[in-house]
């Protein structure tokens, strides 16, 4: 799973989602531990070689 | 043989669990196929045609035309069917591919896993190659991280062939009561050295019995291909006839982990219509057909159309509050929302495990 991008998204003020670029298409990912993409981000942001920026 | 012996038969496969279990594989006759019927992979693995069927890979890199194929044995209408198109080399030890299965770990408790009278499970698959040779096959016991694995033979090129193989339940690792992946079932392709070690028919860990006796690199030649159907998982030491169901039991049970609210995005068949919010750049979410494994990753493929079907200067933005039924709506970019318009949009939404 290549990861590019990630950002979170606001949603009544509070983290919602992450909007990310995941082989090379821009999909919406909830904060949820079961999402395998999720789980995937947060592999790569503990291991070092992703951020996910702050939401807009 | 006699009425009474096949009675007979019958009653030990159902005291087996075999009968009461059926199939623990959806979508085992390659039926479904809701991303699309063909697809080229070059770079990352990943669900490419045949829902639930995936494509797993870790620093090796062939270049492959994944399909829904018509050709498959009597008393079936396709194959899931994987072509090389550009060959690949294996370089280190640790590389590997294989085309895998999860199952769902709260479907699969019966098993008794963890415990003394964890039950064995026998898979059963019609295969096709043109690569002969031995082939290991193996299930990955995901919350323990344990193996085992058997091996089965491709005898003549390019024919249909049915394999069964037995695996021993696990009386020492313990399948979680969740939504998690229970078990995985893999076919390897092409793997280093690192896997093809140990023991075939004993769980072991970290990988010692993964995929032992493996004697054949399918992905290593351009136009090697590998087909598979009919495949079943069953309780008990004997394979079970391919319990064949209707495509819409099927389709639903894959709609738990994928689905999408088109049959083609060339068109505008299914396409979702929305209402725009007021004041706010939302259009209103979907609700999904079948309630979802997880919370879903979605995607609103763009050019967002007008309920006639011209096309809009609305983009797409995020989901938000993406629940198990549906989401709640999409944010917009772009510009020239009308308040309280309808809009149409394609979306997908994955929970795969």
């Amino acid at each position: 799973m290549n990861i590019t991008s990630a950002q979170y998204i606001l949603s009544e003020d509070e983290n919602n989602v992450i909007l990310a670029t995941i082989d090379e298409i821009e999909m919406t990912v909830p904060l949820t531990e079961g999402n395998r993409h999720y789980a995937e981000i947060m592999r790569q942001v503990e291991a070092g070689t992703l951020t996910i920026a702050e939401a807009d | 043989m006699s009425k009474a012996r096949q009675l007979a038969d019958l009653g030990n496969q159902v005291d087996d669990g075999a009968i009461t279990g059926s199939n623990m594989v959806i979508n085992g006759g390659m039926t479904v196929a809701q991303r699309g019927t063909s697809a080229t992979n070059t770079t990352g693995g990943g669900l490419k045609t045949i829902d639930r069927m995936r494509y797993t890979r870790s620093g090796f890199v062939p270049s492959l035309n994944h399909s829904q194929s018509t050709d498959a044995p009597d008393g079936f209408s396709y194959s899931y069917k994987v072509e090389v198109a550009t060959a690949d080399t294996i370089g280190t030890s640790t590389e590997y591919s294989v085309i895998d299965y999860n199952i769902e770990a709260q479907d699969l408790q019966h098993l008794k896993y963890g415990s003394a009278s964890a039950k064995a499970v026998t898979l059963s698959f019609w295969v096709k190659s043109n690569v002969t040779g031995t082939y290991a096959v193996g299930i990955n016991q995901h919350d323990s991280s344990r193996d085992i694995s058997s091996t089965y033979t491709v005898n003549a090129s390019g024919a249909w062939e049915y394999k069964t193989v037995t695996f021993l339940g696990d009386v020492s690792g313990t399948i979680n009561n969740d939504n998690g992946i229970g078990l995985n079932i893999e076919w390897p392709m092409s793997t280093g050295s690192n896997f093809t070690g140990g023991s075939n028919d004993v769980w072991g860990t970290a990988d010692a019995n993964r995929w032992a006796g493996h004697a054949v690199s399918v992905f290593e030649t351009n136009s090697n291909y590998w087909q598979i159907t009919g495949v079943c998982l069953n309780v008990g030491d004997s394979a079970i006839d391919f319990p064949h169901e209707s495509y819409g039991d099927t389709l639903a049970k894959c709609q738990r982990y994928y689905e999408q609210s088109y049959t083609s995005l060339t068109g505008s068949d299914g396409k979702f219509s929305a209402v725009a919010s007021t004041g706010s750049n939302y259009l209103q979410g979907p609700t999904f057909r079948v309630t979802k494994r997880t919370q879903p990753t979605m995607l609103a493929h763009d050019g967002i159309s007008e309920m006639d079907g011209s096309t809009s200067s609305l983009t797409a933005g995020s989901f938000n509050h993406i629940g198990l039924n549906g989401a709640l709506r999409l944010s917009l970019g772009g510009s020239g929302r009308i308040n309280a318009q309808v809009y149409r949009y394609h979306w997908t939404a994955d929970a795969e495990l």
